[in-house]
């Protein structure tokens, strides 16, 4: 069974995505459930940016669930996986909903696809992580790699680099963990790069851990992104939760005791996620 | 999708003992107690990504060092003139196909080793009470081990249970195992250990039905296998259980002691319990258990 349809035939003309570059070939693979909706926004940035075109994608039969489908938002979902290329910067972009199911023939297939079409010679995965901080507190960019070699390529980045980590018991690895894991065996050298997102803001966006993963990128990368739209975002949404903090006296209360590095009770913490989702989305 | 070999065992015509996770670990414990006491060695493993989600990823210093997966290990021993492999798998794989994958690459190695013979072990939901000693519901997947089981101390056949007249089902891999096994010409039987109606729902393993199984495949295996470690711990966690049956509320423990007086095999009139009965305490319970948990 096929279950990577290469759309090549919608690029034709335009020269092999190998032909058109300079530096090597770089996968990076955004999941798209994802802490503050992380990868999808950066995605969506560096498309506006850069502009991206739809290469392939992988058919979801067996590796999602067909049953049924999902309603968010008002309107039917469908799994999703696609292939994007940014034929300038030698930048191919998996824009993908996470497996439910066969998670390892899945990320096989990405990587086969990857190396097979695009000659791929590196790997990123990006996405966020819930963290118990204040909005103004400064964000730290993590990374994990699956080949030593790559943490000194990082460090010029301020990306923190020397992290240790278990799973802790009833926990389970992320998926870009397992697929750093596979490209391992493969001999593939990867790096995960995660951002952390304060916990109140995972459920509406947080535009400044997007900006701090955009700048590695645009390192990274030679990408020479340009910020300002992001920094509107960025200010509107303080300016957001600054007048909520000051209609709510408990808002303010608990973002203050962040910001002193003190922790919340889960009510309080529930309430003040709460809170500022109803007063962002209204 | 493979089996990593650690080394080749050099075995004639084994019987292959598998278990899988199932309710209580019935049959888990039995088989890997089983295992342990005549210290098999280890020789193969199913190489578990194709099957299983990892379990833990291990990152020092940045980097990804290790990730762990369920294991699907077998091991060999002799005991004895009797040649024997044990599989012994930490999780039971998504159902449908790759249970079926999972279930192929255990015979594989099984007929690669010369094996004609395959044991598997679980649990047998059934209502008895835990003041009772477990029977052994043996399910052959082929017609001429029907006489051989019925020799067998302690056991009975499906057709013994008189509602169910020969029929029923056996969830999971230690059933689908013996199903493929048939399919491919392979006999075995499936031994499932007896464990109370209201045990299945203690957050406790029941020790006392794994103690049974073992005591069956001593005499199926014709081996003489020292039991006194299990039975040591059977009493154990029996301690633990007479505590946690103690908590349950009296008007419930009465509805549950009256097990002790039923005998569902070969059942000529209807027993003092009825169907109705036997709802009506497995909802007691169910609630019991609920309202427990909701209070931790």
């Amino acid at each position: 069974m096929t279950r990577v349809k290469s759309r090549e035939s919608r690029v034709e003309g335009r020269g092999t995505p190998e032909r058109s570059v300079s530096r090597l070939p770089a996968l990076i693979v955004a999941w798209r459930s994802d802490a503050g909706g992380i990868a999808p926004s950066v995605i969506e940035f560096l498309d506006k940016k850069l502009g991206f075109e739809v290469f392939g994608e992988i058919e979801p039969l067996g590796f999602f669930s067909l049953d049924g489908v999902r309603i968010e938002d008002d309107l039917i979902q469908f799994p999703e996986s696609r292939f994007c290329l940014c034929r300038a910067r030698n930048i191919i972009i998996l824009d993908s909903d996470a497996p439910s199911r066969e998670h390892y023939q899945f990320l096989n297939a990405v990587l086969d696809f990857a190396q097979h079409h695009f000659k791929v010679k590196e790997l990123y995965t990006i996405g966020g992580i819930v963290s118990a901080s204040a909005h103004l507190s400064p964000r730290q960019v993590f990374s994990v790699v699956n080949r030593r070699k790559l943490k000194g390529e990082l460090a010029p980045y301020g990306v923190e680099i020397n992290m240790d980590y278990q799973t802790p018991p009833g926990s389970m690895p992320t998926l870009s963990s397992f697929l750093l894991w596979v490209a391992k065996k493969r001999g593939i050298p990867g790096c995960g790069l995660w951002v952390n997102v304060p916990f109140y803001l995972s459920a509406v966006g947080d535009p400044t851990a997007s900006k701090y993963l955009l700048e590695v990128l645009d390192r990274r990368f030679e990408l020479g992104l340009d910020f300002k739209e992001l920094n509107r975002e960025i200010e509107k949404l303080n300016e957001d939760v600054d007048q909520l903090m000051r209609q709510d006296a408990d808002i303010s209360r608990y973002i203050q005791m962040l910001e002193r590095g003190i922790a919340l009770s889960e009510s309080e913490g529930e309430k003040l996620a709460q809170e500022v989702a109803g007063f962002v989305k209204r | 999708m493979g089996i990593k070999f650690h080394q080749q065992p050099e075995l004639e015509k084994p019987d292959l003992i598998a278990a899988w996770p199932g309710i209580g670990n019935v049959g888990l414990i039995a088989v890997d107690t089983l295992r342990g006491t005549v210290n098999a060695e280890l020789f193969a493993e199913i190489e578990p990504w194709d099957f299983f989600y990892p379990r833990a990823v291990s990152i020092r210093d940045g980097e990804i060092k290790d990730i762990a997966f369920p294991a699907c290990r077998f091991y060999f021993k002799k005991v004895g003139r009797k040649e024997l492999i044990f599989f012994v798998a930490e999780e039971q794989p998504g159902g449908g196909r790759k249970g079926y994958e999972m279930a192929n690459l255990v015979l594989d190695v099984a007929l690669l080793q010369g094996c004609e013979r395959i044991y598997t072990a679980a649990a047998a939901v059934a209502p008895i009470h835990h003041t009772m000693k477990p029977r052994i519901w043996a399910v052959p997947n082929a017609e001429e081990l029907v006489s051989e089981v019925q020799k067998y101390p302690n056991t009975i056949l499906m057709s013994d249970i008189k509602e169910r007249g020969g029929e029923g089902n056996i969830t999971g891999l230690n059933g689908l195992l013996l199903g493929v096994a048939r399919k491919r010409g392979l006999k075995g039987i499936c031994l499932l250990g007896e464990i109370p109606v209201y045990i299945s729902q203690f957050p406790t393993p029941y020790l006392e039905a794994s103690k049974s199984i073992l005591e069956v495949l001593n005499h199926a295996l014709g081996v003489r296998i020292d039991l006194s470690i299990l039975e040591r711990l059977a009493q154990e966690v029996g301690q633990s259980i007479e505590k946690l049956y103690e908590m349950i509320p009296p008007e419930i423990r009465e509805h549950i002691d009256r097990l002790k007086d039923v005998d569902y095999v070969r059942q000529e009139e209807p027993g003092v319990i009825t169907e109705e009965d036997k709802k009506r305490i497995m909802q007691n319970i169910e609630e019991f258990f609920k309202k427990g948990s909701r209070e931790d």
